[in-house]
């Protein structure tokens, strides 16, 4: 079956005509926990207080194993997958107009298309009649305010465990039979036989017997005289005496062997107990059960069950259980938002706590900057002068100085690189206006530097110099001013006298001509500019 | 409703309900912004300290230089550079400068002072006064000029920049001039004229304000 440990925890409500047998499922294995006949005084309070109590209020399975049960095979064509659920609704209430709780089973055969009928499924409809008894369980399952897992037919339910039981118990020696019958008494007495044919139910029948086996023979013959009327259904059923099979019948070993001999038929009979049936399928029961009695087998299988064969469905159970599941999703989704956001408010906690961490630090800090802060501050004080004034008069006076004409060097470089015979007629120095960025806006690129200062030297040669030599000594003055005037610009703005294409020359020659000599003069340009400012790196 | 779920599912559902709201006020109406409130409080300490370390950063880089900048400072206070400007002391100063270059004549007018706009100086709470001074000189020697010239500007209180200077040579030094140097009005072979500006530096209260248009 399954993992023990991972096995759900539910309360097993087994109906039979006789009593309500309330069964206790979980990892630790099925018990009986109590057995309330209908006629029982107060039954639907104590059965409610049992399913609470006693059971936990486990979500409920109501196995309904009376005798008035409904099955009819169904053909059903081929419908749409968005009809599908309608048609069956409508199939099953014209099948069972007058039954209030209803399902239906599809099984694996098929009726393929022929020229007279389209193709079909076939299903197996049941139905379960209103009855005191299961309006008395359904008030005490609505009263214990236990949520209700699936309503279902033992029959229907036991089918899977018929096949898983015959591939364990008879299948690990030879291969299983098509057909298998499962015998099995219940502690009402009745006996419950299921027939599965190729892991499907195929017929089923709850007769009376003998309810004890004290006399092995007797129950013995009970058991297989019922065998034999059973055999007599199934040949309507498509079974032929010469088909394999397989009889499984829960008894206690002393008359396990009389049964066994009692079986002439053509059949291979197999018979455990309870408890080696529950081995077989890992379920466990309880020891004390009598290894003769097959419900306490029905109730561990169905408890266990995560997949129902046939949920039935019924208007009086949809209304308690459907609010219930709803509740239950409720509780679960509550339950995942809560823990999500318990983590998300965590991890906001985490985050402010650590704000306040180091909140805590730089205002520790900030203490500490504040005295180190006083102490410059009493530092400065003591002094005794205002370090402001003194910064910013010094940066004043800088300033002055770099834009300052320093004359005194000009005349004394000027007076160096000047040879001892030439006479300087006028030196003028101006400061032209600089020049104002926003007049270059509309261009590209950077207007062009500024000078501080212009300085214009005029000179004067005799007149008997020699005009190359005299040109020669001007561009010699120029590289010597550039050699001790480093940084400032020297322009040589007019030569001795030169002829140049744009000149007017008058000129008379000859002996008698009228020649007047004039003294030569020459002119130069220092241009001097303001020092680039040195970036800030302080503070 | 009750009767189908039962009391305790029922109570089960609006606890884990109620517990869900208050898990969401608590973060989102109390978590949230006090983490908020706290990271501005954080940012607040943070750049409140920033602002600290740099004030300390610059009296340490402040004192750092204070060594040698104090040395510049007694000087250019002991040069008169802090003065109001006082006419007398400069009248003194160029008298001096006259009588010890050489020059000839040097015809001085000094224009009223006023304020000159500059950042460094407001920092300090300070001003900057600006004195026209022009100087119209007439000399023998060019080297005179010179020379009166750095008289001038290493005597005068506070700093004397140079506007303009034109130095003209009228004459060239001749055997007739030579002669004449003796006469009551001798031929003068070089001129001079000079612009200069003077600037010191003064409390703001002692400084004109920025919009009057009148000098001292």
């Amino acid at each position: 079956m399954g993992i023990p440990f991972l096995s759900p925890a539910r309360t097993v409500l087994l109906i039979t005509d006789e009593a309500l047998q309330i069964h206790s499922s979980g990892f630790a294995g099925t018990k009986l926990v109590d057995v309330l006949p209908w006629d029982a005084e107060n039954f639907v309070d104590t059965a409610a207080d049992i399913i609470a109590k006693d059971c936990g209020r486990k979500p409920v399975v109501i196995v309904h194993d009376m005798v008035e049960q409904y099955y009819r095979k169904e053909r059903v064509p081929n419908v749409g997958i968005m009809d599908k659920k309608n048609v069956m609704a409508r199939k099953l209430m014209v099948t069972f107009p007058n039954y209030p709780v209803r399902g239906s089973l599809e099984l694996k055969e098929k009726v393929t298309k022929t020229e007279g009928s389209l193709s079909a499924r076939i299903y197996i409809f049941s139905a379960v009649a209103e009855s005191e008894q299961l309006s008395k369980t359904m008030s005490a399952v609505r009263k214990s305010l236990a949520s209700i897992v699936c309503f279902s037919m033992l029959p229907v339910e036991a089918s899977d465990m018929v096949s898983a039981l015959s591939q364990k118990a008879i299948g690990k020696q030879i291969q299983p039979a098509e057909w298998t019958v499962f015998m099995g008494q219940h502690k009402s007495g009745g006996l419950r036989q299921i027939v599965v044919k190729n892991g499907e139910l195929a017929l089923t029948r709850l007769t009376p017997m003998v309810d004890s086996d004290m006399d092995p023979d007797h129950w013995a013959q009970d058991m297989h005289s019922e065998f034999r009327s059973t055999l007599s259904y199934l040949l309507r059923f498509g079974y032929s005496p010469s088909d394999p099979l397989d009889v499984i019948a829960i008894s206690n070993p002393p008359a396990a062997e009389i049964l066994q001999n009692s079986f002439d038929e053509n059949v291979r009979v197999k018979t455990l107990t309870s408890h080696q049936a529950a081995q077989h399928l890992g379920l466990k029961i309880e020891k004390q059960v009598d290894g003769r009695y097959a419900d306490p087998l029905h109730a561990a299988w169905i408890g266990q069950k995560r997949k129902f064969v046939l949920p039935m469905q019924a208007d009086a159970l949809a209304k308690v259980a459907k609010p219930r599941q709803m509740a239950a999703v409720g509780v679960l989704f509550l339950l995942v938002a809560l823990s999500y956001q318990s983590v998300d408010l965590f991890d906001k906690y985490q985050v402010y706590a650590e704000r306040a961490a180091d909140y805590k630090l730089a205002e520790q800090r900030n203490a500490q900057l504040d005295a180190q802060y006083q102490r410059e501050i009493e530092r400065k004080e003591a002094l005794g002068f205002d370090i402001k004034l003194l910064q910013a008069s010094i940066a004043v006076y800088n300033n002055l100085q770099d834009n300052d004409v320093k004359v005194l060097n000009l005349f004394n470089e000027l007076g160096r690189a000047l040879p001892a015979d030439l006479n300087v007629d006028d030196i003028k120095i101006t400061r032209p206006e600089p020049v104002r960025r926003d007049e270059f806006l509309n261009y590209q690129e950077e207007p062009e530097k500024s000078p501080l200062y212009v300085m214009s030297v005029n000179m004067s040669f005799p007149n008997t110099a020699n005009v190359d030599e005299g040109n020669e000594t001007v561009q010699n003055i120029r590289a010597r001013l550039l050699k001790s005037l480093p940084g400032h610009e020297i322009e040589i703005t007019k030569l001795l006298r030169d002829y140049e294409f744009e000149d007017e020359l008058v000129l008379e020659t000859g002996d008698r001509a009228n020649v007047q000599q004039q003294a030569f003069t020459a002119a130069f340009e220092i241009r001097g500019f303001a020092p680039e400012p040195e970036e800030e790196s302080a503070p | 409703m009750i009767q189908v779920l039962g009391m305790q599912r029922v109570a089960i559902l609006a606890g884990l309900l109620g517990l869900n709201l208050v898990v969401f006020a608590l973060t989102y109406f109390f978590m949230d912004p006090q983490a908020s409130k706290m990271q501005r409080q954080l940012n607040a300490a943070r750049g409140q300290g920033n602002s600290i370390q740099q004030e300390i950063d610059r009296l340490q880089y402040e004192f750092a230089q204070i060594g040698d900048q104090q040395v510049m400072f007694e000087q250019i206070k002991e040069d008169g550079f802090f003065t109001p400007q006082g006419r007398r002391q400069a009248e003194q100063v160029l008298r001096m400068a006259q009588n010890e270059s050489g020059v000839f004549t040097a015809k001085v007018a000094i224009r009223p002072a006023e304020r000159e706009n500059n950042e460094q100086a407001d920092k300090a709470d300070h001003a900057i006064l600006q004195s026209s001074v022009n100087i119209r000189i007439e000399a023998y020697d060019d080297v005179d000029v010179f020379r009166y010239i750095y008289l001038l500007r290493n005597n005068f209180p506070g700093y004397l920049s140079v506007d303009g200077l034109t130095l003209l040579r009228t004459q060239d030094l001749s055997v007739d001039i030579l002669r004449n140097v003796t006469l009551e009005k001798p031929p003068v072979p070089v001129g001079a004229t000079l612009s200069f500006i003077w600037r010191t530096m003064v409390p703001e209260n002692v400084a004109p304000s920025a919009n009057n248009e009148g000098g001292f």
